[in-house]
Parts: structure tokens; sequence; C-alpha cells
């Protein structure tokens, strides 16, 4: 096996490798889809995060606005004074601590930050969308109780819940409801 | 195979274009402007005129849907037979005396229509063409008489190559490039391209955009001219007050026609304001 050895002062230079579904605007706007509830864009040139509802906003979204907000708060990367709802529909907004070293980049750290959240929180949002999954599947795909058997359904006396001989109008089964 | 070919002697694409033209002028309520359309179709798609004769031929061949094959084969002859019937010359001279009309009566750019079933109008309109080699005639037999079989036909705007899109572009720059403030096309950019990612850089720019418009606003308010106005202060507020409903409001086409008049509002305001 070949040995690599760097030499020179970006030797021991950690490289940060990140999987995310994102996409960059031509603005240079980071947009990231990951989590299950909102949109984050980490907008680099205006130095703030805003996330937007995916869908409709309810409690949960707000929820997760919520704990993205303050695990970014926790870490040092947002000003937590800065937080505020946006002008549009369900967002939310904080801007970015403007860093005091130079070699430092505050939306990169924001993204890294962005990435550990979303990791975080996997597990409850795929939770989710894996129920909402299996319920579609109960409707699509429904077990042996709750199905009819595909073919010629078998012929017998009683059959489905209409019995035969009821007379039915508004006072036909009074009888029968008083005896049971 | 010809690619090009003159729409304008299309008596099919003539008719379906002025129908178009009459919806919009129903839609908009212009009365006068449908009272043209209304008259020049009577006068020319009237029973037993040589147009009418020359449309029925072409809309035997793409109204007939969900139809076999051998019936489909036999319609696509009948309705050459029938074409070849008309004088060439006295339709000539009609389709001329149309277009002179819709020129004089309403303007060009009714034949800049959307047609949604053009590609197929044309198909039948080189059918019918003397000069088609016989070879290419059959291949566009097949196509018609194909295409009149489907049970559900494919929606021909679908299929939209880079010719199209880029003669769109060019129509519509040269339409609105002087009109549009540069936010507005901006704007509509993003709207067009908002299906790509959860119009999430839609939503981004509206929420700068919104925002820039309040302040701009808020600061019109305190320019000496309209704040000594008490009906201006007041539409101001108004228009704040329509922009901060947004909060709680998901995307829809109401909102960005807002947001677009709005654009124009600060732009004018602030150009008089410079120049007061």
């Amino acid at each position: 096996m070949a040995i690599v050895i760097k030499i020179g002062a970006k030797a021991n230079q950690k490289k940060v490798r990140l999987d995310l579904n994102a996409r960059q605007a031509l603005n240079g706007d980071i947009m990231v889809f990951d989590h299950g509830d909102i949109d984050v864009v980490l907008s680099p040139s205006g130095n703030k995060i805003t996330t937007f509802p995916k869908d409709t906003m309810n409690d949960l979204v707000y929820g997760a606005q919520n704990r993205l907000m303050a695990h970014m708060v926790k870490k040092g990367i947002i000003v937590p004074e800065s937080i505020q709802a946006g002008s549009f529909y369900g967002a939310m907004e904080g801007t970015l601590h403007q860093p005091i070293k130079e070699d430092v980049s505050a939306p990169k750290l924001a993204l890294i930050n962005l990435s550990m959240f979303i990791n975080e929180e996997r597990p409850y949002f795929e939770n989710t969308e894996a129920i909402i999954s299996m319920d579609d599947d109960t409707l699509i795909h429904p077990d042996k109780e709750d199905s009819t058997e595909l073919g010629e359904v078998p012929q017998s006396t009683s059959q489905g819940s209409i019995r035969r001989g009821f007379v039915r109008d508004p006072y036909a089964l009074n009888y029968m409801y008083t005896m049971e | 195979m010809k690619i090009r070919h003159n729409k304008k002697r299309n008596t099919a694409f003539v008719y379906e274009a002025l129908i178009r033209e009459g919806t919009s002028a129903i839609l908009q309520k212009d009365e006068k402007r449908k009272q043209i359309i209304v008259d020049i179709i009577k006068e020319h798609f009237k029973n037993g005129s040589i147009l009418k004769s020359d449309l029925e031929c072409y809309r035997s061949l793409y109204k007939s849907q969900d139809i076999n094959k051998s019936t489909g084969t036999r319609i696509v002859r009948e309705a050459s037979l029938q074409k070849r019937l008309i004088n060439p010359k006295e339709l000539f001279a009609h389709q001329s005396h149309l277009i002179g009309d819709i020129n004089k009566k309403l303007e060009a750019s009714v034949f800049d229509n959307f047609v949604p079933n053009y590609k197929t109008l044309a198909t039948i309109s080189q059918l019918f063409a003397m000069a088609t080699p016989p070879k290419d005639r059959v291949i566009l037999e097949q196509i018609i008489v194909d295409n009149m079989s489907l049970a559900n036909p494919t929606d021909e705007t679908e299929d939209v190559d880079a010719l199209v899109i880029k003669s769109f572009v060019k129509k519509f720059n040269a339409k609105y490039d002087s009109e549009l403030l540069d936010e507005q096309k901006q704007l509509l950019t993003h709207y067009i391209v908002s299906f790509m990612d959860n119009a999430v850089e839609l939503k981004n720019f509206l929420n700068e955009e919104i925002s820039r418009l309040k302040k701009r606003l808020k600061d019109t308010q305190a320019i000496e001219y309209v704040s000594q106005d008490k009906e201006m202060i007041e539409k101001t507020s108004q228009v704040l007050t329509e922009l901060d409903s947004y909060k709680t409001q998901n995307i829809n086409e109401r909102i960005l026609l807002v947001v677009l008049k709005t654009q124009a509002l600060v732009q004018e305001v602030s150009q008089n304001g410079d120049s007061n």
C-alpha cells in the first residue's frame, strides 16, 4: 500500500465531509432540504440563516425552527437577539456571529453545525415519515382481516351486512334493537 | 421533410388563434374586441364558405380521437380528397382577405397566440400541400392516423424543444425587457424556476424583498410631500398592512401580483421623491 506523506503548514489540516441534500442558488445561498419539517437557507452574502416550512406552518414546524435556532445559539453561531420571524410565510431567521479570527468562516461553521443538527434530528423525522408511510400501506395493502380474497366469492346463505327478510324503513328494525 | 410552414395560410391555425383571441377578449370583458372577432369568424367561416370547407378538412383529422386505425386511414383519405376539390386560387384569395381583416381590424399579434395543437395542425397542412413528396405524405398520414387512434392524446405542450423555448424567450424579452424593473424580473425568474426546489429560493427572495419593500414604504412616509398628504399616508399604511399579512400566507398568485405592483410603486415613489 502506498504511503502518502504531507509536509507543510496544511499537513495536519482536517477535511470535513458533509452528506447533505443541498443546492446552491446563483447568489451563493445554500438551500438544505434534508430536514423533514423545514427547509433551511444559509446565506453567506446576507450572513444569516433562514428557515421555511416544508409544506404548511404548524406546531411541528415551529418546534423544528425553534430547536434549530436554539442549537445554533448554543454552539455560538447565531446572535441570540437577532432571531426573529421573517416577512414571508412561516419564515424564521437569525444573523450569524462575525468571527474575530480572519481565517474562520462563519458560513462554513454554520453549515457544519446545521449538518450536526440534522443528523441529531434524523431519527425523529424519519420515524414520523415511516409512520405516515405505514399508514398509507395499511390502506393500499390491507391485511387479511380487513380485506376480501381476490377471485370468485363462494356462495353462502348469509353474506355481507344486509340480511334477507328485513324490512328496511325508518322504524322497521325498532323491535330487534329493543330485544337486544 | 419541411420544417417551416406559413401558419397564416393554415386555416385551422388561424381559426384556433381567433378563438383564443376571442376567449381572451371575453375574459377581459372587452366587448368591442369580442364583437370584431365574432364578426370576422361569422363572415369568413359561415356555412358553405370555402374557408369553412377547408377548416372541416382539418377538423376531421385533429378532432377525431379514439378510433381504430382502418377508420382513421379512411378519414385521412376522404379529407385529402375533399381538400383537393377546393380551388386553391380561390382559397388563397379568401385566406388573404381573412389575413387582411385580422391585420386591419385587430392586429398581427393575433397570429402569435399559442395554439397547443400547433404541431398537429402543421403536420396536417404538410399532408394537404401539393408539393409534399409521396414518401413524406405516407409518413405524415401514418403520424396522423396514429394520433387519431390514441384514446388519450398526449399533451403536446410537454414536448417543447429548445427552438420553441428560444422563440418564447425572445418574444417575452422583446415585450417586457423595457417594461419590467430588475427586481420584478428577478421575482418572475424565481417564480418560473420554483418547481425545482420546493420554491425555497422564491420564498427566500420574497422574504428579503418584502422586508425591503416595507422598509422603503416606511421611509416614504417620512418624505415631506407624502407626510403632508393624509390620503397618501393612509394608502401607504394599507399597503404595509397587506405586506405584513404575508407572514401567515403561503405563496399564491395574488401575493406575487401585489409584490410586483408594490415594487413598481416603491420605484415610482422614490423617483418622484428624488426629482422633488
